[in-house]
């Protein structure tokens, strides 16, 4: 479907799995949520990224590209006709085009990859396939996953989950932990927030809940979406239900730092108002979450991945 | 006031001896000049070892003594607290040109009162004029070598130019703690009785005994007087709990004058008379206490059997040191407080580590010494750890849990890495197993090792400018570096490269120069009669540290600052000029020699186009090993005028931002006049993917050929090591800091909103420990350049 495009590859990571991580980011993802964090990662194709502040109005991109038309002031980028070919980036002196994703082999990531496994292995780390939706590119994945455990190292997979089962079979065998997001329970509300129904999304983890694999569950919080309390309680006693299945549940709260990256694809950003849910709300949340978890043997906890 | 001692307990103790040193700014104390000057005036014509000595008796039989509330250890080398004693045999420049700056200056400020000032003019600066050894140095050193190496910023020996030698780590364990000055003094008595005076290189034998039994005479003056003193104020002391201490006070200092010491108490008094004494003997920095874990733990254990002394006691007595290590500062001209800024005495301690025959060494001194740090949070003394895998994983957890503090304690040294460094030079390996820190991160011996392991600094971006310059010093105009030919005629990349490391090498060996004559000067002017008494075999040889006396003599070492500065340029000539060819040199020297204005898009391109040093890319990391390997093997092929090899290290104490104000734009994408990167940490802001990367690029090195230590800064968001979890995660850092064979390591651990809350209100702040680089400092006692340069070393944190 894609040509294995990579958005990013980060070191260092700390609250995607166990231990020091390094997190391969993949371009692609099946939703489209309002509140996500990462709009960048959506398109499965690479593409350039303008950063208004930093042009100095040379027009340089506008001749190497057809989709670029030049008013004298700011490129205006037909994003519909871009290839994704990148010459626009390396002909901008200023830095103002940069591209987004690249195509990349397995081979290449991996040489990433390996470059912390002292890191991995002192931690408890290592590896973590997230996106966009990284199960969009399930060969790519799988091809990276099973390189990993041939080198000893842990991999997890973070997926929202919204793909043929097919798509999970091929991974599961190489992967040791999903992180697995789950946003909300009422089919007409997901399709609300994401573009999508929540229906083929918890089925699949219903499913993957047997495969006897290690699973978190990871709800980000969204206020006005999916934050009432009765709603935490419903997806409390869908988590009971899966209650063997499951590691623990984590509750994300909704931030609104990816915000400013609408611009660069030209973009609005429609939650631009919303506020973060405050302290208070994210711990009783989680009480109402624990509560009904506890019994099955599960906890839960908030995680804020930023300061 | 007085009342409140009854009250006292471990906490408060250390608490009130905190609020009390907060009221002490660092000040002058002329005590030691003046009797330098009065004594040497008394006795021209004498060997000049026994003029130092009887020097030092008569600063200890004059000198004010003071006992502050609170105190169990006591004693300062100057007239009170934080004061420095002046050696006005160094340099006149030193305070005479600076009398009226010297308290209001930008960098480390020093009081100074009107008296202190005219008793100097009239009585200290006329008597040495001329005799100094600065003037000796400028009236000797070939005009070439001074050009390039007196206060330009490319070289700068101030260091041991105008300061004692220090660096050494006296043999407390072998011959102090066991001896005691009265038995030290009876060996060279011994020795002095036996000395045949019919063989002429006896005479020079016979007057550094005389000066080892007249310091060890000035050791016991200054412990008596401590007991009289502490005794004359039990009598007038109201509180009964206050007198008794006093009393003992007494009765500890009256036993270690001359005695061995029997107890815990003993045995740190006498090693904080030590201290004070080497200070007073030369104002010098890097006077380390070693591995005081391993020497005190018998004292320790010896003083809770016998129920003398239990782990509450133990800990308050560590602590009342550790406010007394702080209180010792040292002078510096105002140049040269620009490269050791912050007062710090160096006062290296470590823990931690192997015994000499190679067993796990961590007892439980060890985790009170990391708990003393961690309670009192001053500045000094210097801890680091050797970390080594036989250590318990307790002990790992410890150290993350003081560095997690944010104080820059402790600072981590892989054990391996280190021992490997000792046992290059020569050295056992029982006796390198037994090394410890000293200065900032160089690897020593306690009582074995003389070593000048910072000589001076050297600038290696400089040496980029004179090869895009074909040797001109931008700034001043002048032709300081070698003529290696115009740049735009430069074939190929390894052309530029190699006038680059001829540039390097032509410092170095102005360095060399006029460190020789540095050396030859510290023979003739300044023997150090009281710091030879504490090193292992001076006695018996009956011979200074400057003649060789010590086991095992080793340097000067040299320290290369703007490492990364040196390689990011490199690479980015040899990606961008050769390999992409994206700009041309003629471009590129007009650029630098515009500081890039009007150059702003080439600027940018050098930025983002060309690798970077701490990213764990091999383009530009190749290059850094290469560019080292070579250096050191320079290095390895100059010696001293005692016969030892030179020594290359790369840590730069704060000096990374004065010779930053000499170098011109380079070609890593810097702006001229800005600071170099500290030590081998990457450039501010250049490291883009963590510290993981960062970690990767030092591994590259070979850090046992660097044997004058090199040094990694790091600085973290404190959420990183939040709860339980982030102390797993500094441990499994520093484990694999171990794998990667890396040798120095230390975090700052403080977000920058912090440091800038600090730099607008000092007040509220004056406690804020920072990490300058292989020391920490008050950050409102650094000046806007350095706190600027600590706010803008990236942090690491992570995002979702």
């Amino acid at each position: 479907m894609t040509p294995n495009t990579v958005l990013n590859i980060q070191k260092f990571c700390i609250h995607d799995g166990p231990g020091i991580r390094t997190v391969v980011f993949l371009k692609g993802c099946t939703l489209a949520c309002q509140w996500c964090a990462n709009p960048v990662s959506q398109n499965p194709m690479p593409e350039p990224l303008f950063f208004y502040d930093r042009c100095r109005s040379c027009g340089q991109c506008s001749r190497v590209c057809s989709a670029i038309a030049f008013n004298g002031e700011v490129p205006q980028i037909d994003r519909s006709l871009c290839i994704g070919c990148g010459e626009c980036t390396k002909q901008c002196p200023s830095g103002a085009m940069e591209m987004a994703g690249a195509v990349m082999t397995p081979d290449q990531v991996m040489e990433t990859v390996e470059q912390d496994i002292v890191f991995y292995r002192n931690s408890g780390g290592g590896v973590t396939l997230s996106g966009g939706e990284p199960l969009m590119q399930p060969g790519f994945t799988k091809e990276i996953l099973k390189r990993c455990r041939d080198l000893g190292i842990h991999t997890a997979v973070e997926t929202a989950g919204c793909l043929p089962w097919d798509n999970f079979e091929k991974v599961i065998p190489h992967t040791d932990l999903f992180l697995y997001d789950v946003k909300h329970l009422d089919d007409k509300k997901h399709v609300r927030g994401t573009g999508q129904k929540s229906n083929k999304i918890l089925k699949n983890l219903k499913k993957l809940c047997l495969a006897d694999k290690q699973i978190i569950l990871r709800i980000p919080v969204i206020p006005g979406f999916n934050d009432s309390e009765t709603h935490i309680g419903r997806l409390a006693q869908f988590c009971r239900t899966l209650a063997r299945g499951i590691e623990h549940v984590e509750l994300l709260p909704y931030h609104n730092l990816g915000a400013h990256k609408y611009n660069l694809l030209e973009k609005q950003y429609e939650l631009n108002r919303l506020a973060p849910p405050d302290n208070q709300h994210m711990l009783k949340l989680a009480a109402i979450m624990e509560k009904e978890i506890k019994q099955a043997g599960l906890f839960c906890r908030v995680v804020s991945g930023t300061v | 006031m007085k009342e409140k001692s009854n009250i006292i307990t471990i906490f408060s103790r250390t608490e009130l001896l905190k609020k009390q040193y907060f009221t002490h700014k660092p000040a002058i104390c002329l005590e030691c000049a003046k009797s330098r000057t009065d004594v040497f005036k008394e006795t021209e014509g004498e060997p000049i070892i026994i003029r130092r000595a009887k020097a030092i008796r008569r600063h200890c039989r004059t000198k004010t003594i003071n006992i502050q509330d609170h105190e169990l250890i006591v004693g300062n080398a100057g007239f009170g607290p934080r004061t420095a004693c002046i050696c006005p045999e160094l340099s006149n420049h030193w305070l005479g040109n600076e009398l009226d700056t010297v308290s209001t200056r930008p960098q480390d400020p020093y009081l100074i009162t009107e008296d202190q000032k005219k008793l100097f003019k009239k009585e200290i600066e006329p008597y040495w004029q001329g005799k100094t050894l600065s003037e000796h140095w400028h009236a000797r050193i070939p005009e070439n070598t001074r050009a390039i190496a007196y206060k330009t910023g490319i070289i700068d020996a101030d260091l041991k130019l105008e300061g004692g030698p220090g660096e050494i780590a006296p043999a407390y364990e072998e011959l102090l703690l066991p001896k005691g000055y009265g038995g030290l003094r009876k060996e060279a008595e011994t020795a002095l009785g036996s000395a045949d005076l019919t063989v002429p290189e006896n005479h020079e034998k016979a007057w550094f005994w005389q000066s080892v039994i007249i310091v060890c005479d000035a050791m016991e003056v200054l412990a008596r007087r401590h007991a009289e003193k502490a005794r004359e104020m039990a009598l007038k002391e109201t509180d009964p709990i206050r007198c008794r201490e006093l009393e003992n006070i007494a009765e500890v200092c009256d036993w270690v004058a001359t005695n061995p010491p029997r107890t815990f108490h003993e045995a740190l008094q006498l090693i904080w008379f030590s201290q004070i004494a080497l200070y007073m003997e030369a104002n010098a920095p890097s006077y380390s206490p070693g591995r005081m874990d391993q020497y005190m733990y018998p004292y320790y254990k010896n003083d809770c059997e016998q129920a003398r002394l239990d782990k509450e006691k133990g800990q308050e007595l560590l602590e009342c040191l550790w406010v007394k290590l702080a209180e010792q500062v040292w002078y510096q001209t105002e140049n040269s407080a620009k490269y050791f800024a912050g007062y710090t005495a160096f006062q290296n301690l470590c823990v931690g580590g192997v015994t000499p025959n190679g067993r796990d060494a961590v007892n439980e001194l060890s985790y009170m010494i990391l708990d003393a740090t961690a309670r009192v949070q001053l500045c000094q003394p210097s801890l680091s750890v050797r970390i080594n895998r036989k250590n318990p994983e307790k002990f790992y957890r410890k150290i993350a849990e003081v560095i997690r503090l944010g104080t820059g304690f402790p600072a981590v040294h892989n054990d391996d890495v280190g021992i490997k460094m000792l046992m290059k030079k020569g050295v056992t390996a029982p006796e390198a197993r037994n090394w410890c820190i000293v200065g900032c991160v160089e690897p020593n011996l306690p009582g074995k090792l003389s070593q000048w392991s910072s000589s001076g600094h050297y600038n290696l971006a400089t040496a980029v400018e004179f090869a895009l310059t074909n040797g001109v010093h931008l700034k001043s105009g002048k032709s300081l570096g070698l003529k290696t030919g115009n740049p735009v005629e430069f074939k190929d990349y390894e052309a530029f490269e190699n006038a680059v490391m001829e540039q390097i090498k032509d410092q170095i060996r102005h360095f060399t120069i006029s460190s020789h004559i540095i050396e030859t000067l510290h023979q003739e002017l300044l023997p150090m009669p009281l710091a030879s008494t504490l090193m292992v075999d001076c006695i018996e040889k009956g011979k200074d540290l400057m003649r060789n006396g010590a086991k095992y003599t080793i340097g000067p070492g040299t320290n290369g600052i703007g490492a990364a500065d040196l390689v990011n340029s490199l690479a980015a000539v040899k990606q961008l000029v050769f390999v992409d060819k994206t700009i041309k040199m003629d471009e590129l020297v007009n650029a630098i020699k515009d500081n890039f204005k009007g150059h702003e898009q080439l600027q940018h391109h050098l930025v983002s186009k060309a690798p970077k040093w701490g990213n764990d890319d091999d383009r530009v990391d190749d290059i850094l090993v290469r560019v080292m390997d070579t250096i050191n093997a320079f290095h390895h092929g100059l010696h001293g005028v005692l016969g030892s090899e030179l020594m290359p290290s790369y840590y730069p104490v704060s000096s990374n931002v004065p010779h930053g104000h000499t170098v011109c734009a380079l070609p890593s994408g810097r702006n001229a006049y800005k600071p170099l990167a500290d030590g081998c940490s990457p450039c501010q802001g250049t490291d883009k993917l963590g510290p993981t990367a960062v970690l990767k690029s030092m591994s590259k090195l070979n850090c046992e050929d660097a044997d004058g230590g090199l040094l990694l800064n790091m600085k973290f968001d404190p959420v990183v090591f939040k709860d339980q979890g982030g102390i797993t995660r500094l441990v499994s850092l520093i484990r694999s800091f171990q794998d990667l064979d890396l040798y120095h390591v230390q975090f700052n651990v403080v977000d920058a909103k912090t440091l800038r809350l600090a730099q607008a209100s000092p007040d509220e702040y004056n406690s804020l420990l920072v990490r300058v680089a292989g020391y920490s400092a008050y950050f409102v006692e650094l000046s806007k350049d350095i706190q600027d340069d600590i706010i803008n070393r990236t942090q690491y944190h992570t995002v979702q």
